[in-house]
């Protein structure tokens, strides 16, 4: 059960809300839409429902051009984010409601309803709500019955718009794993919209990033995380500091500091202006006097199982010292090693850059070092 | 625990008004609605009842008032269905539909509440009239509008129509239109949609809006007093039989016409608060 959409652009006067959208998505994946509000990723889901029609490109549902189709012939199952149960009827009538709108020589025969409601319910582990009314549930299992509900017409896809964005942060974690075990369970084509990239890391198997109704990178959350091909992708998946400054003579320069290229970098033609994308954790405080990248500690923030220490670069002989947006070097550091380097702030340290992120032309990709 | 528990004394909250205050503009409030709403319904009681039972009697059972009541009747009868179609379809239309002229749509609704109903009845006059732009030919093919039952039912139309709409447009607004997409991605037809989803939703703020509409259709004076005519035993309905039996100077049959209008009133009020009342109770139903 396969999606293709191929070149669509939707607009809305002046605002572009899909620009040339090209994108696959193979039967049984579990795919995410990620991206900042009002990049698109919920317009392209709506389009790809049918709820929206896009000015210009098509959209091939199993190989079939499905475009301008209705609703009812794409056969998709859709799961809002503010749930949308209908809260004058029963959870039990909610799930049953799209069996039952069905023309009368489709629908299933009230026993056969009543089983497969069940049976729904019993999938989302709560047959025991079915004679409550939604007001009455909290709103995991408002969204659960939506779910169920989607799912009751056996669609062959199954489309979740920001479909956790309304809860509290631990039953949004407990849903994003009920999800995927569900997901392995049916094996519908699932597509979900979400701004929270760490859903999107831990639910999908692919990501689809987009930004300004482009799509920036499509990969697997590791290749998403690990070999962004825009900077874009590189700030909006995990944090990331951000060095400006230009390359000469092999090596980039911000302030005072260098860092050297990649070997295969040096050979391709730079713009005059460069920026360095460094992971936090690409970053180790060493405390060895004659490392030539210093930096003061000026805050360290304990998170758990890691500790983010916040430092300043410290110019050398009165030279300016490196450009980094907000002025500040984020390092990332295990439990571990934040204990063994038993640092302070107003501590002077040196820093070890291990790898950095290298985008050469926004349109072509990416190197790493 | 006790002990500590009366020490705590009931402080004033900071939006509380002095007691003063408060007594003061509570009287002042009961005292007006006496004075304007509850003198009147009392005084027009007595005054039905001042020449005894059977005045009373024989007044409202009187053929022209039995007739009057049956004009109010049918008018009322094709003006709220109609009026109640029109605002559902005008108000889905506002609120869920963006299009070229939407908001000068919104404002044309509330012309006929801006409108003085004496003007509203004289534009059906210049309309449908004798010497009126298509009022010749209408009578020509023995179908009179102006003094006729048309014409009071096209006026008592005219100043009823904001009621439905006016009560829905806010109501499918603020509802949204979430749980109807839902339905048609369950593969709900339009009909299906309306009559399983918007229509139980938007029940009560319907009836609410067709209690007023009935209460305005029936009681109108202004605009079907110019249209009507005020023929007895013909174009004359309740309000306008009230007028005429007081300018006769039967005062006492006046009254008693009168109590009818007051009574469908007062049930009118009654309805609207159990409507009210429900509507409240769904609203805090979806809320919770």
């Amino acid at each position: 059960m396969s999606i293709h959409v191929n070149h669509l652009t939707k607009r809305y006067g002046n605002f572009t809300a899909l620009d040339d959208i090209e994108l696959s998505i193979d039967d049984g994946e579990l795919v995410a839409l990620l991206g900042p509000s009002g990049c698109g990723k919920t317009t392209l889901l709506r389009s790809i429902a049918g709820m929206e029609f896009a000015d210009s490109g098509s959209i091939l549902l199993e190989g079939r051009d499905m475009t301008y189709e209705p609703i009812r012939h794409r056969q998709v199952g859709f799961v809002f984010q503010h749930y949308a149960l209908f809260n004058h009827m029963s959870v039990f009538e909610n799930v049953a409601y799209g069996l039952r709108v069905r023309p009368r020589a489709q629908r299933p025969a009230e026993a056969e309803i009543r089983r497969r409601v069940h049976e729904l319910l019993e999938l989302v582990q709560l047959d025991w709500l079915a004679k409550r009314f939604p007001p009455q549930l909290s709103g995991g299992q408002r969204q659960r019955i939506a779910l169920a509900r989607a799912l009751a017409v056996e669609p062959r896809y199954l489309l979740l718009d920001e479909p956790f964005g309304a809860l509290d942060a631990n039953v949004r974690k407990e849903l994003r794993r009920w999800l995927r075990r569900l997901h392995e369970e049916l094996h519908v084509t699932s597509l979900f919209v979400t701004h929270d990239q760490e859903e999107a890391m831990e639910v999908a198997s692919r990501i689809v990033v987009m930004n300004h109704g482009r799509i920036e990178q499509v990969g697997t959350p590791e290749e998403i995380y690990d070999e962004p091909h825009t900077p874009f992708v590189s700030s909006f998946i995990g944090n990331v500091n951000i060095l400006r400054g230009a390359i000469r003579e092999g090596a980039f320069h911000t302030g005072n500091w260098q860092i050297p290229l990649p070997k295969e970098a040096r050979e391709i033609h730079h713009p005059e202006e460069q920026d360095a994308f460094i992971r936090p954790h690409d970053i180790e405080i060493v405390k060895d006097t004659a490392v030539p990248w210093r930096v003061r500690i000026q805050h360290i923030q304990p998170m758990g199982s890691s500790y983010h220490v916040e430092a300043v670069p410290i110019a050398l002989n009165g030279d300016n010292g490196p450009h980094i947006e907000n002025d500040l070097i984020t390092i990332e550091l295990t439990r571990q090693a934040y204990k063994a380097l038993a640092i302070d702030t107003n501590d002077e340290v040196g820093i070890d850059i291990h790898h950095v992120h290298w985008f050469y032309d926004h349109a072509t990709g990416t190197a790493a070092s | 625990m006790n002990t500590q528990a009366t020490k705590i004394q009931r402080r004033p909250a900071p939006t509380e008004a002095s007691p003063w205050v408060r007594y003061l503009l509570s009287a002042l409030a009961l005292v007006i609605i006496g004075l304007f709403l509850i003198l009147p319904l009392v005084s027009v009681l007595a005054e039905a009842f001042r020449e005894g039972w059977q005045a009373y009697i024989s007044a409202i059972t009187d053929r022209y008032t039995r007739h009057a009541i049956l004009l109010t009747l049918t008018t009322a009868l094709i003006c709220v269905p109609l009026n109640t179609v029109f605002g559902i379809a005008a108000a889905w239309c506002i609120a869920r539909f963006q299009f070229p002229g939407r908001s000068l749509l919104t404002t044309l609704i509330d012309l006929p509440f801006s409108v003085s109903p004496v003007i509203a009845g004289l534009v059906f006059i210049l309309i449908f009239g004798s010497q009126g732009w298509f009022g010749g030919w209408f009578t020509a093919h023995g179908f009179p509008i102006i003094f006729a039952l048309p014409g009071i039912v096209l006026a008592t139309m005219f100043v009823t129509l904001p009621f439905v709409a006016r009560e829905l447009i806010p109501l499918m607004q603020e509802q949204g239109s979430e749980q109807e997409e839902a339905s048609i991605m369950l593969g709900a037809g339009p009909w299906k949609m309306f009559w399983t989803i918007t229509l139980p939703r938007i029940k009560w703020g319907l009836l609410y809006g067709v209690i007023l509409c009935n209460a305005r259709a029936m009681g109108e004076f202004g605009a079907v007093s110019v249209v009507s005519g005020h023929i007895r035993g013909s174009t004359n309905t309740l309000p306008l039989h009230v007028e005429i039996l007081y300018n006769e100077y039967q005062f006492s049959a006046a009254f008693a016409v009168a109590t009818l209008l007051a009574g469908l009133a007062i049930v009118t009020l009654i309805v609207k608060s159990i409507v009210e009342w429900r509507q409240q109770r769904q609203w805090e139903n979806a809320t919770q």
